[in-house]
């Protein structure tokens, strides 16, 4: 593949973070395809012939060394990338320029495209999808292969569940040729391509491991008319809980990430698990379960959560206080309900940092606080002395809150 | 846990050999702790980094009992360890668990003792401090714990739901069991099954948060996200209707079900 990043001895993949949650470093990493590509390239997987460009030049320089037709991809985290017109082919040098000065610089999917893929259309005899993925029930890796890939893999799951063939890897001995050809074997295939296709499993496998990927997916995975596969499209995803021995992956946080809110963004900064929801009523709670539970008691009561966020176990005044900083950040929130139940969090430290935090980003809305456990008598004085409501269950707590959050909205309403 | 009643034989804390903590003896190492002591069981506080080593480390020394408490622990060490378990007839729970915890007799965790009660209630949950805000409701309205097992939290873990009520199946201190579980993952599931297909014998009620959580957003715990389709409370509490399992509402109404099968 020809390259306009220069490769060096340690490869740098850039990791764009798409955090869907936010506890501390706790993210979900996917890899851009052509991160992708480059790391199958590394283990010795076929790609097709292209070149990675982020602007107009590059890409027609690119195209003196591919043949036609060739395919222009948007390089986006987001799924759904085909449908949204992310993927783009082009017959022509003229064809290709208009198609590249389209989406570079535009926006799929949301999210605005700096870099894409161009490269040479593969003609295919069959689309394939073979993918690595974790099956949590089995608690080891799965391989998926299916002749009939192309498509979005959970429409060809349930439409043709039949045509997906399945195989545990036990984590212990792993995935080798004889097994992977066993796998194949039952496929049809035979001879040259039996081995060809299982060795590029085994390879796909060695790639997971060795990342530590939740999941690793070629869709489609070309068989040209010669017989040779191709991978066309790459997709990884890390198990961020692994980060701490990838130091070869370097990190750049995106400055808006297109999943996630700017309180969310800010939030794992303190190592926060926030989410942003769309009602009025800010949630705080020790443990997600347990705030999870609260989200579902506030819906009972016909009150609608602002957020979803857990402080996370012995929580202290200063971790407290940023948390209600940046729930209270959110002008839709209207009150808020927080709910401890301290095995180890201290109360009095929750009540500090929840009195602080309404004196300094209150703005005269409402707090309800749930509370027991260690320190709790200490932890209600504090919330006494500034007239902040708390109660022992939290039933109580959260049948105040939606109460109180019906009136703000009503106040709003006649006002 | 040694002021619960839990008999702590050693410690393990590599490089930290001949410390006394607690009156406990410290050991560099599982092999070495069990050359002076007998010990059916270990809990494991070390940290994610070093948790599949340690892991590894008692099970190969012949622990047939671990409890992994912390959380953050690569996906692919988990899968590691639990087979590894399996392998050689050792039960892991957790990893990301509070722990385990008989009341009155032995807790193998950090869930704070005051909330359970001894009696004939059997509980298995996902969550942490949701499983004392249960124990404590199930207390205050006189129906004691026999067992409290904590799962955990995490996508991937060791003894699981239905693991754990064929357990609570043949114990003769648990008349009853609640579930308490939450988005993500099937086990919920598998679990509505085994109790319908084994027409388990003791009453069961469920209880599933995260009714009310977004698709595609984690919330909080590892396993704790629904992707496509899979692992939405609705679809959890469906199941378990269909196998008879009832399912509370909100937390306090565990008891009320519980009281009208036992």
């Amino acid at each position: 593949m020809v390259s306009n990043r220069v490769l060096e001895d340690t490869v740098t993949i850039t990791v764009h973070l798409r955090q869907i949650s936010s506890k501390g470093r706790q993210l979900r990493l996917k890899l851009f395809e052509y991160e992708g590509k480059e790391i199958a390239q590394m283990f010795g997987l076929p790609t097709p012939r292209g070149a990675v460009v982020d602007n107009v030049d590059a890409a027609l320089k690119s195209l003196e060394s591919l043949s036609f037709p060739v395919v222009l991809k948007a390089q986006i985290l987001a799924g759904g990338r085909k449908k949204a017109g992310g993927v783009l082919f082009a017959s022509s040098k003229d064809e290709a320029e208009t198609l590249v000065k389209k989406l570079i610089g535009s926006k799929i999917q949301d999210e605005p495209v700096s870099r894409i893929i161009i490269e040479e259309k593969m003609p295919a005899d069959r689309e394939l999808y073979a993918g690595i993925s974790i099956s949590r029930e089995r608690r080891c890796y799965l391989l998926l292969i299916s002749r009939n890939g192309g498509v979005d893999i959970e429409e060809l799951a349930e439409r043709d569940p039949g045509s997906i063939v399945r195989k545990e890897i036990d984590p212990l001995t792993g995935l080798g040729q004889t097994k992977a050809e066993e796998i194949v074997r039952t496929l049809g295939y035979s001879v040259d391509q039996l081995r060809k296709l299982s060795n590029l499993l085994v390879r796909l496998y060695e790639i997971a491991r060795t990342y530590d990927a939740e999941l690793v997916e070629v869709n489609p995975l070309i068989e040209t008319p010669t017989g040779q596969f191709i991978l066309a499209d790459f997709k990884m995803i890390v198990d961020d809980n692994s980060l701490f021995r990838h130091p070869d992956l370097s990190k750049r946080l995106q400055e808006r990430g297109t999943e996630f809110t700017d309180r969310e963004l800010e939030a794992q900064k303190y190592g926060l698990s926030y989410v942003d929801l769309s009602g009025n009523i800010g949630v705080l709670g020790n443990g997600a379960g347990l705030v999870m539970a609260t989200l579902d008691l506030i819906a009972q009561f016909n009150g609608a959560p602002a957020n979803f966020c857990d402080l996370g176990g012995g929580a202290d005044e200063e971790r407290v206080k940023n948390a209600l900083r940046i729930l209270l950040g959110n002008e839709k929130v209207k009150v808020v309900l927080v709910n401890i139940l301290a095995a180890f969090t201290k109360c009095h430290e929750v009540a500090r940092g929840i009195v602080d935090a309404r004196n300094r980003f209150g703005a005269n809305r409402p707090i309800v606080v749930r509370m027991i456990g260690l320190f709790e008598d200490e932890g209600k004085k504090i919330l006494r002395e500034a007239s902040i409501p708390y109660y022992d269950t939290m039933e109580d707590a959260t049948r105040e809150a939606a109460r109180l959050a019906m009136e703000a909205a009503a106040d709003c309403l006649s006002s | 846990m040694i002021e619960y009643g839990t008999k702590i034989e050693a410690g393990v804390t590599p490089s930290k050999a001949g410390a006394v903590v607690e009156g406990v003896p410290v050991y560099n190492s599982v092999p070495d702790a069990l050359n002076e002591h007998r010990a059916d069981a270990s809990i494991l506080f070390v940290p994610a980094f070093a948790a599949r080593e340690a892991a590894l480390e008692a099970i190969n020394a012949g622990i047939r009992l671990l409890v992994i408490i912390t959380e953050r622990i690569p996906v692919r060490d988990t899968m590691e360890v639990i087979a590894t378990a399996e392998k050689m007839g050792s039960i892991v729970i957790g990893p990301n668990t509070p722990g385990i915890i008989t009341p009155g007799e032995c807790k193998i965790g950090m869930m704070p003792p005051k909330v359970f009660t001894r009696g004939l209630v059997g509980v298995i949950s996902r969550s942490g401090t949701l499983t004392y805000e249960v124990a404590a409701q199930l207390s205050n309205k006189g129906f004691g714990q026999s067992t409290c097992i904590g799962i955990g939290g995490d996508p991937c873990i060791g003894l699981d739901f239905v693991e754990a009520l064929e357990m609570f199946r043949e114990d003769k201190d648990t008349k009853a069991i609640v579930l308490v579980g939450e988005i993500g993952g099937n086990s919920e599931e598998r679990a509505a099954h085994y109790i319908k297909e084994t027409s388990y014998p003791k009453p069961v009620v469920a209880y599933v948060a995260g009714r009310s959580a977004p698709m595609g957003k984690r919330m909080g715990h590892a396993g704790a996200i629904i992707l496509g389709k899979a692992g939405t409370a609705g679809n959890k509490i469906q199941e378990f209707e269909m196998a008879g399992v009832g399912v509370a509402k909100r937390p306090s109404e565990i008891s009320e079900m519980l009281g009208q099968l036992i």
